[in-house]
């Protein structure tokens, strides 16, 4: 924390000097994350930079005081979500549904909490692999289940992170998990029969 | 095999640092060379946006008459800091700072835009921009809401200098410290606009009262009037929900009355009305039941909040029992409800305020794979329902009866 503060206010005084010690302290936290999101080594490097040349100038054009204030990691991560976002939406045009709508909103009566995707979640041994699957989930689900399994940042930091209310967070994590149960259910089933071919 | 499963990847590439450093080179490099304003126009089509963003810079360095106009085109760019850069660079422009396009850029789908409009809004301190920075108070971006606290309280710091020449009017102090620019600065708050040759037609005594417009008043007295007709209108809407007109009906058939609070707050907002109908709070869980529905009771599009808030007088537990479950669409309603985690109310209260912000509805038509664009609006409710010190395992759902099971 204290050495946060320190970077904050040589950030304050001397951006030029002070933004290398930044890009050297945060590089590989972003670059993983961005490598969680992306999948791919070019796009992950290319996202990390773009979203630290953006920090630059950005810090450059905040005053001094809001230099001091920021609250560094969650900041870095928000540029970079916004550069990933961006990244997706010219190089792919994804189509991306919003939601599951035909899942109905989870409006399954019949389905009520007996899965816990929670625990199975944690029980997981293979985190890669759920890396993997995690995605292949709609933007909305794989940002928020990223940051709160991999990156183990709290629901309020998400919020933030997001700009999304806490009831937001939890409910796209819940949602999210189920998905993912969801799919391995299918994926299982998938192995299953081909494993009796 | 997906770069990401490779186990070794655990650091950056050592690229990453020499590329960022050459691109950084090139962007402090642009802004020392030497270059005319039509090369610094030019450059605004440049494919790098960190050179599109240095030419706005540069171009903040030249005459506000010729710099203006492409200034203005790069608030449009698609890549955000450079409309960032554009909007920073233009609030350093004095008497030609064009407020109006400034106060746009709140609306700009980028949180990292909307920040720095704030924070040149604040630095600038004029009053007539002041209610749009409150606005932004309430922006989904925690950075824009923090920004805007800062930016108040620049505003604040603006107020007192004039406040601190009582005798002088504030186009007084105005005319004292930026005697070159008087007219325009006083047309500038008087349109809150542009400079443009339109807005200095308009001639004003500067010596007069009226010549600067008196701050905005904090807070406006509601008529007694108005009071007296919301009260009877709230009176009526509460006789009419005990009598059932409507969707009180839906209660009655199937509230329990010893477990679930009758509520019946309703808002409509986007056409979409949301009518919170009852509550239930215990140790365990809080559920919240909802119906949404349209005016003509459209049989063919739900409507379920997507994006919202809940808060209690009390903190809530942190955990991620969470769920939203709902009916099928029955004369063009939809019941829901929510399952949310318990608030901590101390053992004296037998009391729980709660209020719900719904900022986002998603449309949805049943049975048919067409994606309908969402609702943004507010529809805000708050409440006070009986907290009850047990917990519950043997809760009832609100709309079949049936066991809520978590």
């Amino acid at each position: 924390m204290d050495d946060e503060q320190t970077l904050l206010d040589a950030l304050a005084e001397d951006l030029d000097h002070a933004f290398w010690q930044l890009a050297t302290t945060y590089q590989d936290r972003l670059y993983i994350f961005a490598l969680r999101l992306t999948g791919s080594i070019q796009d992950a490097e290319d996202s990390v930079q773009e979203a630290l040349l953006g920090a630059y100038i950005t810090l450059s054009h905040y005053p001094a005081a809001r230099r001091r204030t920021l609250k560094l990691r969650p900041w870095l991560y928000k540029l970079l979500l916004n550069v990933v976002r961006n990244h997706r939406r010219h190089k792919y045009l994804l189509a991306m549904p919003l939601d599951l709508r035909d899942d109905g909103q989870a409006l399954d009566l019949a389905d009520t909490h007996k899965n816990e995707p929670e625990r199975f979640f944690e029980q997981m041994e293979n985190q890669q692999e759920m890396a993997k699957l995690v995605r292949t989930l709609p933007e909305q689900y794989q940002i928020v289940i990223t940051c709160y399994y991999f990156e183990d940042l709290s629901y309020q930091e998400i919020s933030e992170l997001l700009d999304l209310p806490l009831g937001t967070v939890k409910s796209r994590l819940h949602r999210g998990l189920k998905v993912l149960h969801q799919t391995i259910q299918a994926q299982n089933r998938r192995s299953n029969t081909y494993g009796r071919r | 095999m997906e770069d990401a499963n490779r186990p070794e990847i655990m650091q950056a590439p050592p690229s990453l640092l020499p590329k960022l450093e050459a691109r950084l080179h090139n962007y402090r490099t642009y802004l020392t060379e030497t270059k005319t304003l039509q090369d610094h126009i030019a450059m605004l089509q440049h494919p790098a946006w960190e050179i599109r963003s240095a030419a706005v810079e540069a171009l903040g360095r030249y005459d506000p008459d010729t710099a203006l106009e492409p200034l203005l085109e790069a608030l449009s760019d698609e890549n955000n800091i450079v409309r960032l850069t554009a909007i920073s660079t233009l609030g350093h422009m004095d008497a030609h700072i064009p407020v109006d396009r400034l106060q746009r850029c709140l609306n700009d789908h980028d949180w990292q835009v909307r920040e720095i409009a704030v924070l040149t809004l604040g630095r600038l301190g004029l009053p007539q921009t002041r209610q749009y920075v409150e606005t932004a108070r309430s922006d989904n971006s925690y950075e824009v809401r923090t920004a805007a606290d800062r930016a108040l309280q620049e505003y604040d710091r603006h107020h007192h200098q004039y406040s601190a020449t009582p005798d002088e009017t504030i186009g007084q102090t105005l005319r004292r410290t930026t005697p070159h620019n008087r007219t325009e600065r006083i047309s500038l708050f008087m349109n809150g606009t542009q400079l443009s040759p339109a807005s200095t037609d308009q001639q004003v005594d500067l010596n007069s009262q009226e010549a600067v417009p008196a701050l905005p008043a904090r807070k406006r007295r509601m008529p007694l009037r108005l009071l007296l007709v919301a009260a009877t209108a709230i009176l009526l809407l509460a006789v009419l929900s005990a009598a059932g007109v409507e969707y009180g009906w839906w209660n009655a058939a199937f509230g329990n009355p010893n477990l679930y609070q009758t509520v019946q707050q309703r808002q409509t907002d986007q056409g979409v009305t949301v009518v919170v109908t009852k509550v239930y709070a215990d140790e365990g869980r809080t559920v919240i039941a909802y119906d949404t529905y349209v005016a003509n009771h459209d049989q063919n599009r739900q409507f379920f909040p997507d994006h919202y808030d809940v808060q209690g007088s009390a903190p809530q537990k942190q955990e991620p029992l969470n769920g939203v479950f709902g009916d099928g669409l029955k004369q063009g309603v939809t019941h829901f409800y929510m399952v949310l985690p318990a608030f901590q109310v101390p053992a004296g209260q037998n009391t729980v305020t709660i209020t719900w912000d719904i900022g986002r509805m998603i449309v949805s038509q049943p049975g048919k794979n067409v994606n309908e664009p969402e609702l943004e609006g507010h529809w805000h409710f708050s409440f006070t329902v009986p907290f009850h010190h047990t917990n519950n395992r043997q809760l009832p759902d609100p709309i079949h009866g049936e066991l809520i099971s978590h």
